[in-house]
């Protein structure tokens, strides 16, 4: 059993060199972005917010939300790693409609081939993003990294491991143009397109009551970081509490990953 | 998997030098926390003193995060309307000024242990004997700065002054105590007092040393993906020789003569 896993290991390791070398400049390149702009705009956030956090007295009583420019370098890293993981999705598609039976004659197993991917596409570019926001930080002072809040890089992750899961659901489809589309799509427009059905539904259906906590709690789970963004400061007009819908966030980026794994292991077919 | 670790690592470290570098060359205040407001928004009094009067106020107590390579400077700028309120209707449209010497201003900045020390109240400042509470406060602060006036700016309504003091790097509460002696009878006018905490990132030799390990780790990485793989090793080390023939100690014009 160890054994087998071990040589599962070994094997997908393996692939992941192989997608590294091809695209390790594109990781790079956006890393190097990434960390850059992390740096520049979160270091100073944070020690502005540490000073006004140290006023007492009124009017200063409540103190301004956690870092606000934090919210913005991550919004802007994870566009670009976005990109990435698109770019990657597509890169996958293409390889299924051509060379993958190829890949697949090697001593590789469809389980090994899916997961090399799976990390590729999902797991390295949101590392990466996490790294970027820390790697800068602890160069500049390491004491620094206990003074971000954790609460917006966490759901940021959450939030973006769950949308490049659905980019490896894409690849198998085979066509680019189809990942490019469901990548924009899901970076771009459902975050808010949702929010403007939602809008649509409470004044044509609800003569403007706000829509049922039912539709809003699903919007968070699929979107706590947006949600948490969004409604900074009036976070009791939520149904849920972000940190708590990030769990069903985990919960289906799980499911969306395994079944992905299963399903290209039992039913894909290679062409 | 080791080379691209370590290429990766190379890159987050080029980064993190590469933002220290334009935090240097930057502009040298990266931000500013605004800290206090317009008269009466803290603790603002008027004292009369005869023949004079004095205008007060202060800032929040607040404290400083000890970083490496920032700095901190405490900034004051006094706005001065000398607008007659409420403004008559004055079909000639001049304005009316208050007629008003102003004969100083001064920043107090005092830290929380040397406020108790000093054994100085609030309540103390407001009498008449604010010139002499003046004096003993300025032994127990740690610094006083005089407010200069703008000059290029000054139209005969509006009057502005600023004034930086720089701040030590300590976790200690301090806030800031502003006095401005006049011969505006009290609460004639209201001077607006804001105090700001400007910010000067300039990283030192540590930081860019830090970043440099990042660098060297990465480089390690791919060293050892080298030492572990010396078929790739012996490979570039091929590759490199070609493209740079003069390294290896052979002639331009050896490959074109064969």
């Amino acid at each position: 059993m160890l054994g087998d896993l071990r040589k599962f290991a070994f094997r997908a390791k393996l692939h992941m060199e192989f997608i590294l070398a091809r695209h390790i400049s594109l990781y790079a390149v956006v890393a190097f972005l990434a960390a850059l702009l992390n740096a520049y705009i979160v270091i100073p956030s944070i020690l502005d917010q540490i000073v006004t956090a140290s006023m007492s007295g009124p009017p200063f009583g409540p103190v301004r939300p956690p870092t606000p420019f934090m919210g913005i370098s991550l919004t802007l890293a994870h566009l670009i790693f976005s990109l990435v993981s698109v770019s990657i999705a597509a890169s996958m598609a293409g390889e299924l409609a051509s060379t993958s039976l190829f890949h697949l004659s090697q001593p590789l197993r469809r389980s090994e081939y899916s997961v090399s991917w799976l990390l590729a596409i999902v797991w390295l570019p949101s590392l990466l993003m996490a790294l970027s926001l820390f790697v800068p930080i602890s160069a500049f002072d390491p004491r620094l990294v206990l003074r971000v809040s954790f609460q917006p890089i966490y759901l940021r992750l959450v939030e973006d491991i769950l949308t490049f899961s659905m980019f490896c659901w894409a690849a198998l489809t085979r066509r680019r143009g189809v990942v490019a589309f469901i990548g924009i799509f899901f970076i771009l427009l459902l975050p808010y397109l949702s929010l403007v059905i939602l809008g649509l539904i409470s004044y044509v259906f609800l003569g403007g009551r706000n829509p049922p906590s039912l539709l809003l709690t699903v919007y968070e789970i699929i979107f706590p970081s947006t949600t948490s963004t969004l409604f900074l400061g009036s976070v009791g007009q939520l149904s849920l509490d972000p940190m708590r819908a990030s769990v069903g966030t985990l919960i289906i980026s799980v499911f969306a990953q395994l079944s992905y794994v299963l399903y290209f292991i039992r039913k894909f077919e290679v062409k | 998997m080791l080379k691209s670790a370590g290429k990766l690592l190379i890159v987050l470290g080029l980064a993190s030098l590469l933002s220290m570098g334009l935090f240097e060359a930057g502009p040298e205040r990266r931000t500013s926390s605004f800290i206090s407001g317009t008269g009466g928004w803290v603790a603002s009094a008027w004292v009369d003193l005869g023949n004079q009067s004095a205008y007060l106020t202060t800032s929040p107590w607040f404290s400083l995060p000890e970083v490496e390579g920032v700095s901190f400077e405490l900034s004051c700028s006094v706005y001065v309307d000398l607008t007659i309120r409420p403004m008559p209707i004055n079909l000639t449209g001049r304005v009316r000024v208050l007629n008003v010497t102003i004969y100083g201003m001064k920043v107090y900045l005092i830290n929380k242990s040397a406020a108790s020390s000093s054994g100085i109240v609030w309540g103390s400042l407001l009498t008449s004997a604010l010139p002499e509470e003046l004096k003993v406060l300025e032994k127990y602060s740690e610094a006083v700065i005089e407010l200069g006036e703008e000059p290029s700016y000054r139209p005969s309504f509006f009057r502005f002054y600023e004034g930086k003091v720089p701040l030590k790097n300590s976790k200690e509460e301090r806030m800031a105590l502003f006095v401005m002696f006049s011969n505006a009878s009290p609460g004639s006018l209201e001077p607006g007092v804001d105090f700001s905490v400007l910010m000067t990132i300039s990283p030192e030799l540590q930081q860019y040393a830090r970043g440099l390990y990042i660098i060297m780790a990465g480089a390690s990485l791919i060293v050892l993906h080298y030492l572990r793989h010396p078929e790739e090793a012996r490979e570039l080390s091929r590759r490199v020789r070609r493209r740079f023939p003069l390294l290896s100690g052979k002639s331009t014009t050896e490959g074109s003569s064969r």
